[in-house]
């Protein structure tokens, strides 16, 4: 997987100039991704075994495909598969890097490495089965439809940003909530529109949310200003991205408006479709989805 | 040391930047809440070099970057935006921002893309 945050992080380490990003992204368009560097992508074949084969293609008339097969790299099955995910066009940006002599297939597949471990934004397929299956455990989105999936993702993201930016391992989900609904609640929120329009938000009481607001933040905060509910806002901005930057992965293409917060008095009645509990080493909250 | 502006509508991503520009030996000269703002304040402190959030209400970072570059085509724009954000991160980019860093920020990385873009474009350490 990877989509064109990719240039950007080879910009930010100075592997690629503006100007050579900018070409890039002007002829990935048009770029058609091959075998080579999705065998690569996919962990299916080593930067060197592509080069190993690229150089038996100058003396053997033979296509790319066959050849892995035939020094045992490749599947026929696998070869099928790489060549139905070529025309979802995710990695024509390391082809267009790759073609232009910008970096080697070799500083490609480090390059790619290191992105993925620095950001963090993928896990295995196996690992988001299990994720899933774990939340599904607490939490029944299936009436999503053929969005369910998104959601879980969506869910799963947030344990593990918790952990990661929140400094919170115990976080887990709950079946029901076990706050009090009489008191005073923040509903933090932001809207995530394009190819799919979701309204993510948080629900806590003040409590919860000075605890987010001084762990994202990186300092205590002890009332709820302007800076504590921009910390949580911005933590939510955070999270929201992340799934933007996966969501484009599949082909979705979406954009963030500026976070909201409300402030909600008593008993609410239901704010979104779908309502998430979480529990915290520092309270509870909920994760409230919607679809449009 | 370079003269920094930051734009940001939200005060936590404005006290951070300072923090960490200050810790690098920058000097933040003045802070903007939106593009607006942004547009106003750039001829009055003339910076070495702008922090702009994309994601702005009102005039977005997109246009305070277009409205900077008609006045000064040659400043020093760093867009600042959440994972995710890619059509507009492009559109930054075309529009002539310099470079691109990510929130959540991380210290080392944002003092590398500002050292990066303060050489690229000739700002010598001892101005």
């Amino acid at each position: 997987m990877l989509n064109q945050y990719f240039g950007h992080y080879l910009l930010n380490k100075g592997i690629l100039n503006n100007v050579q990003l900018s070409a890039v992204l002007d002829a990935e368009r048009s770029v058609k991704v091959k075998l080579g560097l999705l065998a690569i992508n996919a962990g299916l074949m080593t930067a060197a075994q592509v080069e190993d084969i690229h150089h038996l293609q100058r003396t053997r008339d033979q296509r790319f495909g066959d050849l892995a097969v035939e020094m045992g790299f490749l599947t026929s099955v696998q070869v099928d598969q790489l060549l139905a995910s070529q025309r979802e066009g995710h990695l024509s940006i390391m082809q267009v890097i790759t073609d232009r002599n910008y970096m080697t297939l070799t500083a490609v597949e480090n390059a790619l490495n290191d992105f993925r471990e620095e950001y963090g934004i993928t896990i295995s397929g196996v690992e988001t089965e299990n994720e899933t299956a774990i939340i599904k455990q607490v939490v029944d989105l299936a009436s999503a439809g053929d969005k369910a999936d998104l959601l879980y993702n969506y869910v799963g993201l947030i344990k593990r940003n918790a952990v990661r930016f929140l400094d919170d391992p115990s976080f887990i989900f709950i079946k029901n909530s076990t706050g009090n609904s009489a008191q005073k609640k923040w509903l933090v929120s932001q809207n995530i529109v394009g190819d799919i329009t979701l309204s993510a938000s948080f629900l806590m009481e003040e409590s919860v949310l000075l605890a987010i607001a001084t762990r994202f933040y990186g300092e205590k905060l002890v009332t709820v200003d302007e800076l504590a509910l921009d910390s949580v806002s911005e933590f939510l901005n955070v999270n929201n991205g992340v799934f933007c930057s996966s969501l484009s992965e599949r082909g979705l293409m979406t954009d963030l408006q500026p976070p909201i917060v409300i402030e909600q008095n008593g008993e609410t009645g239901k704010i979104g479709d779908y309502c998430v509990n979480t529990a915290t080493s520092f309270g509870n909250f909920e994760i409230i989805l919607s679809l449009v | 040391m370079a003269r920094i502006m930051i734009v940001d509508d939200s005060m936590m991503m404005r006290n951070t930047l300072r923090r960490i520009l200050e810790k690098a030996g920058h000097e933040v000269v003045e802070e903007a809440v939106n593009g607006q703002q942004a547009i106003d304040h750039y001829p009055k402190c003339l910076p070495d070099l702008v922090t702009m959030d994309i994601t702005m209400p009102g005039l977005s970072g997109i246009d305070a970057l277009k409205g900077i570059l008609e006045y000064d085509p040659q400043a020093n724009i760093i867009a600042v935006s959440a994972l995710g954000q890619k059509h507009i991160v492009f559109e930054a980019l075309q529009n002539g921002a310099k470079n691109y860093v990510l929130k959540p920020i991380q210290e080392d990385k944002l003092v590398a893309v500002l050292k990066m873009v303060l050489e690229q474009n000739g700002f010598a350490e001892s101005q």
